[in-house]
């Protein structure tokens, strides 16, 4: 550690660790991004019903395709679905909504037969610096990492939210139960591993 | 999106028919509309398990059933289906955890 007489900068000890601190740093922007919530439809249902989609959109960094706000508002209200409506609330006061790109049709080869917002989605995350998927769906979420791009599950990002500080664990818990009929058992028990440890 | 119904000839065993003709009787139907009815259901859980198995998204399946994401989950809790991440799909979701920071809506409005 520095002596009291050297300035921080002159320590021998600054000077000896010079290197192994740039290295970490660069280390650490090369590995750590900050990322901009993209959902499919799935994702915000789910983390609607959970109760922690307001905490989401309010805290975090969140984009939708319009594909996605048909899915689950547009369509979710004709069909008289309360819950479609709680959604529109959210996303009118927090969510941007942005159009994607076109270019899904130079990845049609390998892209299974995906709906129209799950496509949006991966069209959108070509186009938005650093977007973090969320999505819940299997084959989208293995499409996505075939394809490179990064995905997370809602129970994964409840997981991570705690964290990294924005929600407490009690909050998530409360949270993972009640979005646990709508998630596979195995999905919830991890995130409440996760949780515990 | 609903596209308009297509007239098909379909090979039916006269058990089966037989069967439909009871349960249009039963439910002051026709025997077409009872094998629709059939019909869908079948599709539907076909789809279902297709959908817990990862070999179609959720968002495919809607189109193709011509429902909403929330009558889907409604239908799969119904009928026992668990939809949702699987084991692999939540290890990809927990190593990509590891290496990214969310970004606070707040961080954004200062830039």
């Amino acid at each position: 550690m520095p002596s009291c007489g050297d300035t921080w900068l002159q320590s021998s000890y600054y000077q000896s660790h010079l290197g192994i601190y740039l290295l970490h740093s660069v280390v650490l922007y090369i590995t750590i991004h900050y990322m901009i919530i993209l959902m499919d439809a799935d994702a915000l249902i789910k983390l609607n019903h959970a109760g922690i989609l307001v905490r989401v959109a309010d805290q975090l960094e969140c984009v939708i395709p319009e594909a996605v706000y048909t899915e689950a508002v547009t369509k979710g209200i004709a069909a008289g679905h309360a819950d479609a409506r709680n959604i529109k609330d959210i996303i009118d006061l927090y969510v941007e909504i942005r159009q994607p790109g076109t270019e899904t049709a130079r990845m049609s080869t390998i892209m299974p037969p995906l709906g129209a917002g799950e496509t949006a989605v991966f069209d959108l995350s070509l186009a938005v610096t650093d977007a973090l998927i969320v999505s819940d769906d299997i084959q989208f979420l293995n499409f996505l990492k075939i394809s490179g791009r990064p995905a997370i599950t809602p129970t994964v990002l409840i997981v991570t939210m705690v964290r990294q500080g924005f929600i407490s664990p009690a909050h998530a818990a409360q949270s993972l139960a009640k979005m646990r009929p709508l998630i596979s058992q195995i999905a919830y028990q991890r995130a409440m591993n996760e949780l515990e440890n | 999106m609903t596209t308009m119904n297509s007239v098909i000839n379909l090979r039916i065993p006269e058990g089966l028919l037989e069967l439909a003709e009871l349960c249009a009787r039963g439910q002051r139907t026709d025997r077409s509309t009872v094998l629709r009815q059939w019909l869908y259901l079948g599709a539907e859980d076909y789809i279902l398990k297709r959908l817990s198995e990862g070999t179609l998204s959720i968002g495919k399946a809607t189109e193709l059933l011509d429902t909403t994401h929330y009558d889907l989950h409604n239908l799969a809790r119904a009928r026992g289906f668990e939809i949702g991440a699987d084991e692999q799909a939540q290890e990809y979701a927990m190593e990509v955890a590891e290496s990214v920071k969310l970004t606070p809506r707040e961080r954004t409005r200062t830039q």
